[in-house]
């Protein structure tokens, strides 16, 4: 009968469901950025005096602070102003270095993305077939023995992980460089492998495990009996298991990317590499808000759009949802 | 090779060993080319594991031995006990190679559920073409087998196409029909293939197998609980008891004249639905595990006819007719299925003692909608809907205290939304539901019994402690929880257990005690006999009237079994895509039903028809 209740019927569910999850997605990034941008006031003293950082207290020196960040204004009026900056890329100036935010940021921003980015191939790589190996063969001591080792990697934190590898790898046998980022595809790859197998273990065990669960599971299923009870090869069988465990690893897949984030920042430590983990470390330390808002404000919006990302692949994959979406 | 010589299988002294002892011991089956045999049992028979080990298909940690020739090819059952895939060493994964030279050619095991048994992200004609890959068919040669297959099993081919989910249960069936035939295999094992369909849709499924059996002169095995449908669409029938054959022989001796006490007793259980019984007979205990049995009669604890010989030895076969064999020491003593108890009388519903309607108002009720006298629930112009698909529409309903109201309808029809709605686990969106509207004092809330009793009661909380947090709710006293077990004919030891160590029938008591807990005026039992054994539900079903006549309880059954309905209720509304198409009176309506969709119903009920 009302008139808005009936337009949105009219649309079709799957444009309904993308309306629903990118505004979501929208209103959970703007409660974050307002979270983060009140990490100003949480810190205690003057808010001018702590954004000024080792420069010299002026009475001329904080006026400026002051106009700067608006510091004058209501805190709603502050936090639009930072909103309006910080959707451009702008997000003021460090204290520690007075340089840009953005640039301290960009330049560390590669060495990061490359030593997840690998993480996350390695472990995907090793993880799954692994993961499928143990389930197909559970209650096996194959079984038995890698859901083992999956198990000591999960538990271990990064970064005595790290330090373990570092001296056994890089000291004791030294077939990888103990410092630094290296030059050239073959040098970033030699110093990067290390850190990024650090993290690739944690989280190749935790992606193990949860492709192990996916694909007992599925072969428990009464398809997988029918199929064998047709003759079908075990290969053949293989691939209906897979396709339908693929789904479920694919969700739990959007999990990690929290978890590598957060790891990265001991294992850069660790390895002392110049990447965002350690401008975070810094800044956390230096009190440099400024810094610690841009990067925060990043991490979430990263996790956040891999989440989105995630519901809608399993849109596209999922040919149950799929049809659901386009309508009875 | 050519296999049309001889039986499409023989299997002789199958045994099955599990963990904890035997499962299945001596069995022996011979199935014909074109001959259908029923395996029938009931939980805890063996029949789903003899099925199981003849497909080589058993559960890890189950071994088989025995004899097995399929399709005139000998198979090796010993090494059966390979299980999953590569579970066991290479004697599981030589046995298990063996295995898929046999199965999907020889022989294919049909799975009971068309809900589970297909992947549900794969396109039916991908699930149908599979096992062709391996006969090396191009992929034109493929599609065009499956389309053949497709609609051999009475299928458009546009489901090539589809994906499971897109299709009823009746229809996913068939796919399966047409996946596991495609391979043309000598025998089909049905494990209770139909057992999840609606009546008239089983009925569809049973005659496209035998149909099909008939064109490929096929050995079909119907593994069933059902004994009417293995009189209605078997050959021959093997009854299995506890692990061992009780009696086998011509499906029309082994119901007509059953030789084995169990069988006659089994016969006699089967809710008629021609009559209504004043009591049902039941098979007193549950089955026991073989494992428990030793050299023994396995049914002679629970057998009227039992003397020290049946406790002392292991009943040889004996022939009562040619072809006709039973496991028994008194198979002349076994009374023919036709004497049952004396049927009430009818047309009139037995009143209640305590009941506030006299008979002759209460036939009055099943035509007028809002009859007068004490009600305990009475609903109008009930819709309902589910974003564009309306479930319910336009429903009326009345219960009189003290009344036994049935509904039934198969899937889809609204009937166990109407159930959530009535004890409030869903809401309305047009019409009323009043309780207590006519004594004018508001009664207590429904309560409801669900179907499966194994999911109803949560595994970590003894019985005890589950009834008492019923017994809190209903603001009664803990200390009663024994009183409860007594009431449903349960031990009050039975209080310090949890779900697990019950049987199905058990479960449910506790299920029906939960829900009397807050001494409800109606209870709402949501299909609560159908998933239990026929013996069991005759024990269920007579609780019920008992508690009934006892506590003044108005009970409405919602139910998609029309024997059942007979057996439990005094009035009956028919519910059809969402809408009451017929009520009245359960032996009118059954009796000479009015409507087309109440007559499919009726027409539908297998083996019972005479």
């Amino acid at each position: 009968m009302s008139g808005p209740r009936a337009s949105i019927r009219t649309l079709s569910p799957l444009a309904l469901f993308l309306a629903r999850r990118v505004a979501g997605t929208a209103a959970l990034l703007v409660v974050m950025s307002l979270l983060i941008f009140s990490l100003l006031y949480l810190e205690p003293g003057d808010i001018a005096r702590n954004l000024l950082g080792t420069r010299p207290v002026s009475a001329q020196a904080l006026a400026q602070i002051r106009a700067e960040y608006h510091l004058d204004q209501p805190f709603l009026e502050q936090y639009w102003t930072w909103l309006r900056h910080a959707v451009t890329g702008d997000f003021g100036t460090s204290v520690q270095s007075g340089q840009p935010v953005t640039s301290s940021i960009t330049s560390r921003l590669g060495i990061t993305l490359e030593v997840v980015g690998l993480a996350f191939v390695l472990s995907v790589l090793v993880g799954v077939p692994a993961g499928v190996l143990a389930g197909m063969r559970r209650g096996t001591s194959t079984d038995r023995t890698v859901v083992g080792i999956a198990v000591v990697f999960v538990s271990a934190p990064a970064f005595a992980l790290g330090l373990l590898l570092l001296y056994v790898f890089a000291d004791y046998l030294a077939w990888f460089p103990v410092y630094g980022t290296g030059s050239g595809f073959a040098g970033r790859l030699d110093h990067l492998l290390l850190p990024a197998v650090t993290l690739a273990l944690g989280l190749g065990g935790f992606v193990l495990k949860l492709t192990r669960t996916a694909v007992i599971k599925e072969a428990d299923q009464d398809y997988v009996m029918f199929a064998r009870a047709r003759g079908l090869s075990r290969v053949q069988i293989l691939r209906l298991i897979l396709r339908n465990a693929s789904l479920s690893v694919l969700t739990s897949l959007g999990l990690t990317v929290a978890y590598l984030f957060g790891s990265t920042l001991l294992v850069e430590q660790v390895y002392a590499l110049p990447g965002l983990g350690s401008l975070l470390d810094d800044a956390v330390l230096f009190k440099d808000v400024p810094v610690v808002q841009a990067l925060t404000l990043l991490m979430a919006a990263a996790i956040a759009l891999t989440a989105l990302l995630v519901d809608l692949t399993y849109v596209a994959l999922d040919p149950r949802v799929r049809h659901e979406m386009a309508g009875s | 090779m050519s296999a049309t010589t001889g039986p499409a299988l023989t299997v002789t002294d199958l045994d099955v060993l599990g963990p904890h002892g035997p499962i299945v011991a001596g069995v022996g089956l011979e199935v014909g080319f074109g001959e259908t045999v029923a395996i029938v049992g009931e939980s805890g028979s063996g029949k789903s594991v003899t099925a199981r080990s003849l497909t080589g298909l058993l559960p890890a940690g189950l071994a088989a031995s025995g004899s097995l020739t399929v399709g005139g090819v000998p198979v090796s059952l010993d090494g059966a006990a390979a299980g999953k895939a590569g579970r066991t060493g290479r004697a599981g994964k030589a046995a298990e190679r063996a295995w898929r030279g046999i199965r999907g050619s020889r022989i294919t095991l049909l799975p009971q559920d068309p809900f589970t048994s297909l992947s549900p992200r794969h396109r039916c004609a991908d699930q149908i073409a599979l096992p062709l890959q391996r006969l090396g068919l191009s992929r034109a040669q493929r599609s065009e087998a499956v389309l053949e297959a497709l609609d051999k099993v009475g299928l458009p081919a546009r489901v090539a196409r589809q994906y499971p989910f897109q299709l009823s249960g009746g229809m996913r069936q068939r796919v399966a029909i047409a996946a596991a035939l495609v391979t043309e295999p000598d025998v089909l094992i049905a494990d209770e293939a139909t057992t999840a369909l609606d009546v008239t849709t089983q009925r569809e499924i049973l005659d496209l197998l035998g149909k099909l059996q008939r064109e490929r002169s096929m050995g079909l095995i119907l593994i069933t609980h059902d004994l009417g449908l293995a009189r209605g669409r078997a050959d021959r029938v093997t009854v299995m008891y506890a692990g061992r054959i009780a009696e086998r022989g011509a499906a029309a001796q082994v119901t007509g004249s059953p030789a084995h006490p169990y069988t006659g007793r089994l016969l006699a259980c089967d809710p008629p639905l021609d009559v209504t019984l004043e009591r049902l007979p039941t098979i007193p205990g549950s089955v026991p595990r073989l494992a428990f049995v030793g050299d023994a009669c396995a049914f002679a604890p629970r057998c009227e006819l039992a003397t020290d010989e049946c406790r002392a030895g292991l009943p040889e076969a004996v022939t009562v007719a040619p072809g006709h064999f039973a496991a028994c020491l008194h198979t002349g003593r076994v009374p023919k299925p036709e004497l049952k108890t004396e049927p009430k009388p009818e047309p009139k519903p037995d009143p209640q003692p305590g009941n506030a309607i006299a008979p002759a108002e209460e036939a009055m009720a099943a035509t007028t909608p809002a009859p007068s006298g004490a009600s305990v629930l009475s609903i109008a112009g009930l819709r309902k809907t589910f974003g564009t698909h309306t479930v319910l529409e336009g429903v009326d309903l009345h219960v009189a205290a003290g009344e036994s109201v049935a509904v039934v309808g198969e899937s889809g029809s609204g009937k166990t939304t109407l159930a959530r709605i009535v004890v409030g686990l869903e809401t309305a969106d047009a019409g009323t539901v009043d309780f207590g509207s006519g004594s004018g004092e508001r009664s207590r809330p429904p309560q409801i019994v669900f179907q499966d009793p194994f999911s109803a009661l949560n595994p970590s909380l003894t019985i005890g402690a589950a009834l008492r947090d019923a017994l809190r709710a209903g603001g009664r006293d803990r200390s009663e929880v024994g009183e409860l077990l007594e009431m449903v004919g349960l031990p009050t030891a039975y209080a310090r257990r949890r779900p697990r160590a019950l049987s199905g029938g058990e479960r449910q008591r506790v299920a029906i005690a939960r829900a009397l807990a807050t001494r409800p005026d109606l209870l709402v039992c949501d299909e609560a006999v159908s998933s239990l054994d026929v013996s069991v539900q005759a024990q269920i079903l007579n609780l019920i009237a008992e508690l009934r006549e006892r506590l003044g309880l108005a009970v409405l059954f919602i139910s998609h079994d029309l024997a059942v309905v007979r057996q439990a209720s005094q009035r009956v509304y028919v519910l059809y895509r969402g809408r009451v198409v017929e009520q009245g009176e359960t032996a009118d309506v059954l009796g000479s039903p009015r409507h087309d969709y109440t007559r499919e119903l009726m027409a539908g009920v297998e083996g019972k028809g005479r």
